[in-house]
């Protein structure tokens, strides 16, 4: 869209305007009281930042509450000589814009592909923010629901997480795979919604959105909550628990007073400046942290340590158990030995060895997959591969949790979320770049979550030691060590 | 060393010299091209779809059914041929989501050496480009014309003569639909000299935009006309 600049205040017009980005600075109208605003603008923009293409309302109806003071035209673009940067996701990295012929500019245009997959935002692009007064849904009083009990140590986590929402602080809680953070979560977000404030849960990917829903609609069946990712029905709706991911966590400005970001180390780029950023402008100006990770990075590891994080550890898995360490085994050239259609003799044995139980067998990359499932298969009918990509992987998922697959070959994909009771697990080329330290404790934390079948078996087969398979392995050992100095296994 | 435009991976099993050599080269990294289907030889002579995976029924000496429908028709002999450089498969349909659609036009590179060198194979003598033209109201959507970023990349005069009549996507009619209506108006005021005209298009799904667009050209004046299209489907 093109605008002139009259009178310090921006002028739409699409003859002799200029691409906003090329307007340096300028005003917005004053509040116009008596004006009789749209309310449904007002509930799908209020504390948002969207573009026209995401808005039910024409163009007319919008200029009409920006001329009333209602809307706020800004940027898409920043640029200042060879700076750019995407008002909407933060991107500031030069190789991660484009530039193209524009039809509406006449001239090359710049444009952010970091955040392209949600609609492309180009200089000529304007984000529309709401001025007026916020949109307030009327909320049922907070109820929880949920009549679970926690264990002595999730009391306490949960105690503490309460106590960070009401002083609006940041706490990072460490808590081991299976100790089970969610319902610790359940007392804060109670809380919060009895003192009227929105909650945002942000999460890296859609699936744990999508399950996460029904779990905390249920806890709190009084409030209204709604999931965002891609796709979701709940678009442009606004509840009192949002459920997001992080892509769209990035259409929000200073919008909640809690924000609780789990699985932190598994963003796409993990805890980063680009997350950081986008954390910082959801929130309003006093707002409460709290991360959720089961593998914190070692810089906040470190930081713990010392104790210049405030943070919560809990190191045992609620059914008093220590967690599995994980065996390393060295297994050769195992790329060498596909090439010859044969699998590591080490890995067989270790198959072999479980006939009864199910294997979930992790490799470093999808193009492999098919090659090891058709040589396993020739032992064990039972046996399938999911990645990524898979169309099926739903559905081969849940053949999985049934039992109806014994053996399941899967890249890194499976390594959070999935749960299934009594289980082994092996790596195969641990080695790869792909399985970090995280990655690894991830992976490890797959196995003996059940009370039922606490223990189970872990085994790294690897064409030589990483350091990141060392650190996971101590990372776990000293998680156990703390546990039991904290009295927390039997 | 560089990323893929496409899944912003690196992923090379070779480093070579020509890495340091060939230092700014863009494209897609080795496991993306896996996944595309370049159409070679067979192909129908006329329309250029790979007639490997096509049943021996639907084939006429080295021509398809569709073609030979189009040759009864009143569009006969208005287009000499269409190449493609790739088949339309599902990643190339991902591609295209992303490239057309959600207008990533930075993808425009990833098949610029291919590109290229299907045109010096087939269209080496061709004079003028003409890119297919979208309506006004879809090009101002979309910011730019796949079809005129398509015949950017190539080493001939673009001219764009045409304008387009309808506004309706063509991707959600039918055939019967598509065959029927009146696409395209000459809207130069200069005649064509019967020069060798090239055209562009993303798509080859039916013919059915590019041999109206011949038959306005024809009826203006062009000479030989051929088109090029980045996907067969």
């Amino acid at each position: 869209m093109l605008f002139t600049v009259e009178d310090n205040k921006l002028v739409f017009s699409p003859q002799e305007g200029q691409p906003i980005s090329y307007h340096s600075t300028y005003t917005f109208y004053p509040i116009n009281d008596a004006y009789p605003f749209s309310q449904k603008l007002q509930e799908e923009l209020s504390q948002r930042k969207l573009l026209l293409t995401e808005l039910s309302v024409p163009f007319v109806t919008l200029y009409e509450h920006y001329k009333e003071g209602y809307v706020q035209i800004i940027k898409g673009i920043n640029k200042k000589k060879d700076i750019c940067q995407c008002n909407r996701c933060g991107n500031t990295v030069l190789q991660k814009f484009g530039a193209f012929p524009c039809y509406t500019c006449k001239e090359m245009c710049f444009y952010c592909r970091a955040c392209i997959g949600m609609g492309r935002i180009s200089m000529c692009t304007p984000l529309f923010v709401w001025s007026g007064p916020i949109y307030k849904k009327r909320e049922h009083p907070a109820f929880l629901a949920w009549n679970g009990k926690l264990s002595e140590m999730q009391q306490k986590g949960a105690e503490a997480i309460k106590e960070t929402i009401r002083g609006k602080g940041e706490l990072l809680v460490w808590a081991a795979c299976g100790a089970g953070k969610t319902e610790m979560l359940f007392e804060g977000i109670n809380y919060a919604l009895s003192q009227g404030e929105n909650v945002l849960i942000a999460t890296p990917r859609a699936d744990v959105v999508r399950e996460l829903k029904p779990r905390i609609a249920q806890a709190f069946p009084y409030s209204s909550v709604i999931a965002l990712y891609g796709g979701s029905e709940d678009r442009g709706k606004s509840g009192a628990i949002t459920i997001s991911t992080t892509h769209q966590m990035l259409r929000y400005e200073k919008a909640f007073d809690v924000v609780i970001v789990d699985e932190v180390d598994a963003f796409p780029f993990s805890y980063d400046k680009m997350l950081q950023q986008a954390v910082e402008n959801v929130k309003k100006q006093s707002c409460a942290t709290i991360l959720l990770t089961a593998t914190p990075n070692r810089q906040w590891q470190r930081e713990i340590r010392r104790g210049r994080r405030d943070a919560f550890v809990l190191p045992a898995r609620y059914h008093r158990r220590e967690i599995p360490v994980p065996h390393m085994i060295w297994c050769g050239n195992w790329k060498k030995q596909l090439l010859k259609n044969e699998l590591p003799w080490k890995l067989k044995k270790w198959l072999k060895e479980r006939r009864e139980k199910q294997v979930f067998l992790f490799v470093p990359s999808i193009e492999v997959i098919p090659e090891i499932v058709g040589i396993i298969k020739k032992g064990e009918k039972q046996t399938e591969g999911v990645h990524a990509e898979d169309h099926d992987r739903e559905k081969k998922v849940l053949r999985f949790r049934n039992g109806e697959t014994r053996i399941l070959v899967t890249t890194t994909i499976l390594e959070r979320g999935v749960t299934v009771p009594n289980i082994d697990v092996a790596v195969l080329g641990a080695e790869e770049d792909i399985f970090t330290e995280s990655a690894l404790v991830q992976i490890g934390g797959r196995v003996g979550r059940s009370a039922n079948y606490p223990n189970g078996d872990v085994t790294l087969f690897h064409f030589g030691r990483t350091q990141e398979m060392i650190r996971a392995r101590k990372q776990i050992l000293s998680l156990n060590e703390k546990a039991r100095k904290m009295g927390l296994i039997e | 060393m560089n990323t893929c435009l496409y899944c912003e991976g690196v992923h090379t099993s070779q480093f070579t010299f020509s890495h340091f050599l060939k230092g700014g080269e863009t494209g897609l990294c080795e496991l993306c091209l896996k996944k595309c289907l370049f159409i070679k030889e067979p192909y129908c002579l006329l329309c250029g779809r790979s007639l490997l995976h096509l049943s021996s029924q639907f084939i006429d000496h080295d021509i398809c059914k569709d073609c030979a429908v189009w040759k009864t028709s009143s569009y006969r002999g208005m287009m000499t041929k269409n190449r493609s450089l790739l088949h339309y498969n599902a990643f190339i349909k991902e591609w295209m989501n992303r490239f057309k659609f959600q207008g990533d036009y930075a993808l425009l590179l990833s098949f610029k050496k291919e590109w290229l060198s299907l045109f010096y194979q087939h269209f080496k003598t061709c004079s003028l480009i003409i890119p297919i033209p979208l309506s006004a109201e879809r090009h101002l959507e979309r910011g730019f014309n796949q079809s005129e970023a398509l015949a950017s990349l190539l080493p001939r005069q673009i001219v764009s003569p045409l304008s387009r009549l309808h506004t309706e996507k063509q991707s959600q009619k039918n055939k019967q639909e598509r065959l029927q209506e009146e696409l395209f108006t000459f809207s130069s005021s200069r005649k064509l000299n019967n020069e060798e005209v090239l055209l562009i298009d993303d798509i080859y799904t039916t013919g059915a935009t590019l041999y109206k667009a011949s038959k306005v050209l024809k009826q203006n004046g062009a000479g030989l006309i051929s088109a090029m299209t980045l996907a067969r489907s």
